[in-house]
């Protein structure tokens, strides 16, 4: 079953969420991977002492142009989908923009000269790591200067599920609703949205809950920092049938806790509670979701 | 020389488009015959690299200068590699005001 962890509002507490999660869940089920797939900046080794077991580097098509070979017919220009492409015949330029390249191979295969060839682009890195109580965390980076990190998140849920089979995957989702967002949470069986109960936390978790509707996608919210803001969210949930499955207060013992790099699992046991709760509503979702299953057959 | 005004709409007292890339329409005006074509811009809408489509089809009709209020970053690099003029103006001006000035300036 793979869970993402994802908000729409950055600084919710996604990460909090996931890497305790993930401590308490190993406890009870050790078949449990955490993958990280902020590719921006994956930060949920702070949380975990871990060595690196294995790593390799992700990389993407972009096409080389031979312009000995080209003969400005401009047939990469048409299939380019992404506009990526620039051929003027006058300026004997044929040129593509690594920017807006998504690298799918359209502009090769259209080439009728052969003047396109294929390199291969580093944009990013996924590494396996181990931790002090044998759970596995595999983390997704970015190369710097890159312009999209989808296809490292692909690669980095991929290699996890091929590599590292476990019976649960929990995804530690980037922030926003775009595209990292839906390709973390695309293939998710269920999504955990943690949010704040302000007018920001609000707005994007509409966002958020709007895209995972329009894909289909179930999912449940948890409400940190429960105690503050204002009531306007709980409202907004009930009138859409969103369960609540925790609601955790601010508290400066957590906040310092986390600042320190530490699991409020491990640290604050009073706080456990929060986790147990959350992990009971996976189960009550997993065995409904193996029911409609079961039914269907 | 052909030049291109970016345009709200395809008349000569239009304003001028703030935007190159997703302008609504580009006024190629050739300086020898005074002609002006009204060019809808098919790449204004499309999701992707808006800059490098207007970038290819304007290169491609042999337009020397560009009347914009904006040039993106990924525009400019390619604009200069084909020595292509980009030319800042002031919102609200009208594609007919530049026409004019472009007028005086040959006599």
């Amino acid at each position: 079953m793979k869970i993402s962890i994802a908000s729409g509002k950055g600084g919710t507490g996604k990460t909090f969420v996931s890497t305790n999660l993930f401590r308490l869940m190993h406890q009870h089920t050790p078949s449990v991977v955490l993958v990280d797939c902020d590719v921006e900046v994956p930060n949920s080794h702070v949380f975990l002492e871990t060595t690196d077991r294995q790593s390799h580097i992700v990389t993407d098509f972009r096409p080389v142009i031979d312009l000995d070979k080209c003969r400005f017919c401009g047939k990469c220009v048409e299939y380019c989908h992404y506009n990526a492409m620039l051929c003027v015949p006058s300026a004997h330029m044929t040129k593509m923009l690594p920017d807006l390249c998504h690298g799918c191979t359209a502009c090769m295969v259209a080439c009728p000269h052969g003047a396109i060839s294929a390199s291969n682009l580093e944009i990013g890195q996924v590494t396996a790591k181990e931790t002090t109580d044998g759970s596995i965390l595999i983390e997704g980076r970015m190369a710097v200067n890159t312009s999209s990190g989808v296809p490292v998140i692909h690669d980095t849920v991929a290699f996890a599920e091929k590599e590292y089979p476990a019976d649960y995957y929990l995804l530690d989702s980037p922030p926003g609703t775009s595209c990292p967002f839906i390709q973390t949470t695309a293939k998710s069986d269920l999504v955990i949205l943690v949010t704040e109960p302000t007018p920001f936390g609000l707005s994007d978790l509409i966002q958020a809950m709007d895209t995972l509707d329009s894909l289909g996608k179930p999912y449940c919210v948890v409400i940190n920092r429960a105690d503050m803001g204002d009531d306007q969210m709980e409202q907004v949930l009930a009138d859409r049938g969103v369960d609540v499955i925790a609601r955790i207060p601010f508290s400066r013992e957590i906040a310092s806790c986390y600042a320190g790099g530490q699991l409020v699992v491990d640290e604050l046991p009073a706080y456990r509670s929060y986790f147990e709760q959350i992990l009971e509503h996976i189960r009550l979702i997993e065995a409904n979701q193996q029911h409609t299953k079961d039914k269907a057959l | 020389m052909k030049v291109v005004i970016t345009s709200q709409e395809k008349e000569m007292n239009s304003h001028v488009d703030a935007r190159f890339g997703r302008a609504a329409y580009f006024a190629l005006y050739d300086t020898e015959t005074g002609q002006v074509d009204w060019l809808q811009n098919q790449v204004g809408t499309q999701q992707h690299g808006a800059g490098t489509g207007a970038v290819n089809r304007l290169a491609n009709l042999g337009v020397e200068k560009i009347f914009a209020c904006v040039f993106g970053a990924k525009v400019k690099p390619l604009l200069d590699e084909l020595g292509i003029q980009m030319i800042v103006v002031q919102e609200g001006e009208t594609v007919g005001h530049i026409i004019e000035m472009l007028q005086d300036r040959k006599k």
